[in-house]
């Protein structure tokens, strides 16, 4: 038996609140592998249910025998350049995120898009992804995109014939008139972007149609930092900060790391000063206005109100001041304002530490601030980066340099709308009637023009208001361009024809403009033409710009000098006049769907939440302690009052939540999203208006009584079996070990200590394997739980999406999860663990040995493989895996999101949930099979799947490298093939941003994983159990600092030197630490 | 009792006495229908009976036995890919005009008014359309199985190992079973069929099998040939 010390209140962990109060429920999901399952379908049925059945089951018995259709091949009459069936080819294409570039590389197999991943050429994306990336391909084969343009006429006559034939002869005449009024009445209402093809497009506008109004909004468009360093340098600059020579790194409410266009980049910078070198790594600060991602895995966080942000950066600039750092040339104009000031700073003693730490490390310390904050905050944060970041933090020119960009604009537009001036309105993108200030009325506005065009990819709720509604080419359909965050231009590419000739915006403002005949191709080379200095690029070297996916480099960036200004007083004026009086809100994007433009991708409503693992869901996030004031418990609704307006919806309890503060998550609630997006969740948007376009103070709260079904998959998966609260806490600390720098630097090999074992004998004979042993190691303090793996898994791996009811029993298909553990025994002190879980890949898998069939086998490389076709779902594999990482396909899963028993009925109410269709399921039409991976099975009903290592890639790979030494000279080939280290990468490897998955052969002493696993911080889960997985995972190290308490050497590891360890029958010498059972001493 | 109605009466049917004779038959029936069906499910439905023969009728009446056996072309003249991709893809139909402007057996070369009687006449409508010939596929493994072509021919399998000597045929035909057990046979004893690089695609290549077996068996160690029996070597 392992020795176990029971662990301190600190490194108490647990999964969900439910789970620390012990409640019954969580037990049931513990003991019970497969909860909930009431096969209704199975029992009592009636006669005409089993003449269905045996009718179904005659007609099987029928088919056996016969050969399986008739197949045809259908060649190319002229074969494409560089196209060979059946072979991926790779794309470099890119897409906007906020409005600026990441570069992207697409995977395409004959002729259809599958899967997309970072372009490692792109500065912003540097081949890493993000989940918008990795689910960006399912939308272009969404069957509920708009395909044809639809006038209101149309749509009134419940007609719905419509096209570009007669959309151009209604838009024709009208350009015309136009045209003929130099803009005068003309509004172009556009999301924000910063491609260059738009501004070409703006620039010609602004020329041919001087009258016109270009206005841009996006929900989450903030001019915060424009006018913050227009403030500090006299010029509206964008930073950009290298985290990568980081040591100390303090962030405002900036959830850098998981949100934003530049969060794939920082994401990698910051992973790289995570692991200890020279036992040292980076210090991340966080004042944290709700829990997000970044601040869950912050070294230190600390809980602020989005009220009292300006009064904590007050209070910092006044102890950088006390430690020595003087930005006083800067603060000039304050004075005792700014003493007053930081005397109301939350944290004062967290903050004198933050200011010596800053000030001991200047020249290696960056402040950041969320983009959402207001312009006098940005411009302290360029001060005070002026004064400590030494050449850290660079400056690049800000593109949205005098573009009416934000609410403020768009305040203008809807009362320009309002007062019936605007004849003629243009939407291009974008759903503005959703998601606008809400006070702006702008859908009754929209209504008011007596032309009106929306171009869009869904017929959402803005285009049902328009006179004509246009569809919208995917990013993958047609030609475009995009400038990234540091001012790269890379041009969008299409991998496929139009499915239903969309169009771009730069082809409409193309038909306004009346040029005649120019495709999306020909404007953007025209526009990126002036990009690159001469008139007309030429072919080579566009070329190879396609090639690369960077058209134009963006520069280092510059550190411009610096001015005065007024900010001080301003920010002190921020931080004084805080109210603080009721609820704050905090408007907050969703880590799923954004500000509400991807509800309608099942990938991405299916995804856990990162950090309540909420899905199909959303809720009003608060705090513990609020929730029992208020009497509620989760899935409660609660009316929020605020400004006059008010919306109800579910809460949820998160630990680690700001007391006092409700978290919104934007983007639900859509009542024109699409088949699967419509009606999920709860829209926000009507109590955000322009001043409060990122937080509120007062809001009223009450509960209303009533209750909604949320469902979280965070109590799912369980690795602790039945053993009871205080058996749990002595056990969870060991799959998920972290210890301090301090504590690293002490004795490296802390994080084997969790847990003493005797020497482990195993029932089994230790398999022999062949030339490789494919082995995973995951660093446990890179994991900052976006998810990117569990998408692109998902997309690779051709993984169902299963619906809300099914969810809620555990039936959720991901092969790869994210665990999420909440740590200390303070719910609102709590802080957070992440931890991806896939198939271990045990060499002495459990799973096998309780096959009836052999359905799960080993490999000779030591894969743990799947066997589908022999799978006759008695699940014991899954009920015997200690990891819980199978899962059954209880349904044919791949019928896509029009089926009744699919997504729609599983979200609201459960309409008839508990009589499942026995109907033959509708599957998946032709161009929802076009995302599929070929390379993997579609699994049907009834069988086991899990994680196959990404099996498809290896064999790839194996077979190129043994036809290539095969072919060769045999004189010069050498001994055998070979395989280099990082040829062969998972998709989830691909995926994750901060490169904190290896993939590699245990077989080769020299790869990245063979390394790794010798890491004094590798160890595997559950090794007690003596199966050998083939998943190491690298415990976490973290540099709380100071502020962090005093750290416990030798704290977890109690006894050592007593020997008062194993109650077991193995003694002390022949102890074995769990995780440096060394795997390749085989 | 009988039932009366406006048009005629109804009896019910009695078997007659001597059926019960037949009872102690019965047992007889069922073990024989039994065995019946056992032998028609294992013989009727096996791939031998199903499967192997299937010569379904082609868009086209190309024939390999003209083109690899008579004029000796090269499989690799059309199937171009074969040594490096998993599939042997089917030439695009470029490929045939490449010859077929010049060579035409009926001599009318008017491709814009092609003779209906001509055998080349689906070819030359589908390269004017521009549309795809719908070649019906004939080896057609399951979709749960990945076969890779590369991996066998650049390792020494000879084409007509699994498709037989296409040079003779017609019309094309499946010659072998590609049942799982005929692909693990190979497997497990490649010297059976492993040939030298420069063979692969001979179709009269052939030795004595004592002779075959010592080649295979040189080949074999020599270029590493160990094909796996794993389950994930052909399923994911």
């Amino acid at each position: 038996m392992p020795s176990l010390k029971p662990a301190s209140d600190d490194q108490m962990l647990w999964r969900s609140l439910d789970e620390l109060e012990g409640s019954p429920r969580v037990r049931d999901w513990v003991e019970r592998e497969f909860v909930s399952y009431v096969p209704e379908e199975m029992r009592s049925p009636n006669r005409r249910q089993f003449l269905k059945l045996a009718g179904a089951s005659a007609a099987l018995a029928g088919l056996t025998g016969c050969r399986w259709p008739r197949e045809e091949i259908l060649p190319h009459s002229r074969l494409p350049d560089n196209r060979i069936p059946g072979e991926p080819v790779l794309f470099a294409t890119s897409m906007e995120r906020n409005g600026c570039g990441i570069g992207v590389l697409a995977t395409s197999v004959d002729g259809r898009p599958i899967k997309l991943d970072g372009n490692d050429l792109h500065p912003l994306s540097l081949g890493k992804s993000d989940v918008f990336m990795q689910a960006a391909v399912l939308d272009l084969y969404d069957p509920d995109r708009s395909k044809s343009p639809i006038s209101k006429l149309a749509r009134q006559a419940a007609n719905a014939a419509g096209g570009w034939a007669e959309f151009d002869a209604y838009a024709g005449p009208l350009f015309e008139k136009v045209r003929a009024a130099k803009g005068a009445g003309c509004l172009i209402l556009s999301e924000v972007s910063d491609s260059p093809l738009m501004a070409d497009m703006r620039k010609r506008v602004a020329d041919a149609l001087p009258e016109a109004k270009f206005v841009e909004w996006s929900p989450l468009s903030s001019v915060g930092v424009s006018a913050g360093t227009a403030s500090a340098f006299g010029e509206p600059m964008r930073p950009m900060a290298d985290l990568s020579r980081a040591d100390v790194i303090v962030s405002i409410d900036r959830d850098f790391l998981a949100y934003g266009p530049t969060a794939i980049r920082y994401a990698a910078d910051f992973a790289k000063r995570r692991k200890p070198v020279d036992g040292k790594i980076s210090r991340l600060y966080m004042a944290d206005a709700g829990l997000s991602l970044t601040g869950a895995i912050a070294d230190l966080r600390l809980k602020v109100k989005p009220s009292q942000l300006a009064g904590f950066v007050c209070g910092l600039i006044a102890a950088l001041r006390d430690a020595g750092v003087a930005i006083d040339a800067w603060a000039s104009d304050a004075g005792s304002a700014l003493a007053d000031a930081a005397k109301s700073a939350p944290h004062a003693d967290a903050i004198k530490q933050i200011a010596k730490d800053i000030a001991e490390h200047r020249g290696h310390a960056v402040l950041m601030a969320g983009a959402h904050l207001p312009a006098p905050i940005h411009a302290a944060v360029a001060a005070i980066n002026a004064a400590i970041a030494g050449d850290l933090v660079t400056y690049f020119a800000d593109p949205r340099k005098g573009r009416s960009i934000g609410a403020e604009a768009l305040a203008s537009a809807a009362a320009q709308l309002s007062s019936g001036s605007v004849q003629t309105l243009i939407i291009l993108g974008g759903n503005p009637a959703f998601d606008a200030p809400a006070e702006l009325k702008l859908a009754d506005a929209i209504a008011k023009a007596p032309n009106s065009i929306h171009l869009s990819e869904y017929d959402n709720e803005t285009s049902r208001l328009c006179t004509w509604h246009c569809n919208r080419a995917h990013l993958l359909e047609a030609w475009g361009a995009t400038r990234a965050f540091d001012g790269t231009v890379s041009i969008v590419q299409p991998l496929i024809a139009p499915l239903y000739e969309g169009r771009t915006p730069a082809e409409l403002i193309s038909a306004l403009l009346g040029e005649r005949g120019m495709s999306s191709y020909s404007l953007t080379r025209r526009a990126l033409g002036d990009v690159g200095g001469t008139a007309v690029v030429d072919d080579v070297s566009w070329n190879r710009a396609l090639h690369d996916g960077v058209f134009a480099p963006g520069g280092k960036g510059e550190k411009p000098s610096a001015r005065g200004g007024s900010w001080c007083g301003e920010l002190c004026g921020l931080a004084t006049g805080a109210k603080a009086e009721g609820f704050e809100i905090a408007f907050r994007p969703d880590y799923r769907i954004n500000a509400g433009e991807w509800a309608n991708n099942p990938w991405l409503q299916e995804l856990p939440e990162p950090l309540t693992k909420l899905t199909w869901d959303n809720a009003a996030l608060i705090a513990p302690s609020d929730a029992s004031r208020l009497n509620v418990r989760n899935g409660a609704m609660i009316r929020i009052e605020q400004g006059g307006t008010n919306i109800t919806l579910p809460i949820f309890i998160l630990p680690g939540q700001v007391a006092g503060l409700i978290t919104l998550l934007m983007g639900y609630g859509r009542s024109a999203a699409g088949v699967v997006g419509d009606e999920i969740g709860f829209n926000v948007y009507p109590l955000r208006r322009a001043e409060s376009l990122w937080s509120a103070t007062g809001a009223k709260v009450s509960a209303t009584g009533a209750k909604h079904q949320l469902v979280t998959a965070q109590d799912h998966h369980m690795m602790e079996s039945d053993v009871g609260k205080a058996q749990t806490q002595k056990r969870l600390p060991e799959l998920v070990r972290e210890y301090r720098i301090e504590e690293y630097n002490d004795d490296p090999t802390g994080a084997h200590h969790v847990v003493h074992l005797p020497t482990l004998q195993s029932l089994w004979q230790d398999p022999q394997y062949g030339p490789h042993r494919w082995a995973m190691a995951i660093d446990l303090g890179g994991c900052i739980g976006c998810n990117a793996c569990v998408v692109a898994c998902q997309a690779e791996n051709n993984i169902p999406v299963v619906g809300k009811q099914e969810v809620e029993m555990g039936r959720e298909m991901h092969w790869l999860r994210i665990d999420r553990y909440f740590r200390g025994e303070n719910p609102e002190e709590a802080r957070v663990a992440f931890q991806p879980v896939m198939c271990q890949h045990c060499e002495l898998a459990p799973c096998e040995s309780v096959c009836p069939v052999a359905a799960t086998v080993h490999d000779s490389e030591g894969l743990n493989v799947m066997v589908y076709n022999r799978c006759i779902g008695t699940r014991y594999c899954s009920n015997n895996c200690p990891f819980k990482v199978r899962r059954f396909n209880w349904f044919f899963n791949h019928h896509g999101p029009q089926h009744p028993r699919s997504l729609k009925q599983g979200t609201v109410g459960f309409p008839n949930w508990k009589q499942p269709s026995l109907t033959p399921q509708k599957l998946l039409n032709d161009i929802q099979k076009m995302q599929h991976n070929p390379d993997v099975t579609v699994r049907s009903r009834g069988v086991m799947e899990k994680c196959t290592f990404c099996i498809q890639r290896i064999s790839k790979e194996k077979i190129r490298a043994k036809n290539e030494w095969v072919g060769a000279d045999s004189a010069t080939r050498g001994e055998t093939y070979h395989i280099a280290d990082g040829t062969i990468t998972t998709a989830c490897q691909d995926a994750c941003p901060t490169s904190a998955i290896h993939f590699g052969d245990l077989g080769d002493p020299k790869s990245a994983v063979s390394q790794l696993r010798k890491d004094p911080r590798s160890y595997a889960l559950l090794a007690q159990l003596n199966v050998k997985p083939r998943v190491e995972y690298l415990a976490r190290v973290t540099n709380p600092g100071p502020l962090g308490g005093q750290p416990k050497l030798h704290g977890s590891h109690g006894g050592h030197s007593g020997g008062a360890h194993g109650e077991g029958a193995g003694g002390h010498d022949s102890d074995t630490h769990a995780a440096s059972q060394p795997a390749s001493a085989h | 009792m009988s039932l009366r109605t406006k048009e005629r009466t109804i009896t019910r049917f009695h078997f007659p006495r001597w059926v019960d004779s037949l009872k102690p038959l019965l047992g007889g029936g069922a073990v024989f229908g039994g065995l019946y069906a056992v032998v028609v499910l294992t013989f009727g439905f096996a791939p031998t009976a199903t499967d192997v023969g299937y010569m379904p009728r082609q868009p086209i009446p190309y024939s390999h036995a003209l083109h690899a056996g008579e004029l000796g072309m090269d499989c690799r003249y059309c199937h171009t890919t074969v040594e490096h991709t998993a599939h042997a893809w089917v030439p695009p139909t470029q490929t045939c005009l490449g010859c077929h402007t010049n060579i035409h057996p009926n001599k009318s070369t008017d491709t814009a008014n092609p003779d209906p009687k001509d055998k080349l006449n689906n070819l030359l409508v589908a390269a004017t359309s521009g549309n795809p010939v719908p070649w019906v596929r004939i080896h057609d493994l399951p979709d749960y199985s990945y076969f890779n072509h590369s991996a066998h021919v650049t390792r020494g399998i000879g084409c007509a190992s699994c498709h037989g000597r296409v040079d003779r045929m017609e019309e094309v035909w499946q010659q072998e079973r590609l049942s799982m057990s005929w692909c693990l046979k190979c497997h497990r004893n490649p010297e059976e069929h492993l040939r030298p690089l420069d063979k692969i695609t001979d179709m009269e290549w052939r030795l004595p099998r004592d002779e075959q077996l010592a080649l295979g068996a040189k080949l074999r160690e020599e270029n590493k040939i160990n094909p796996s029996t794993d389950c994930s070597t052909c399923h994911r």
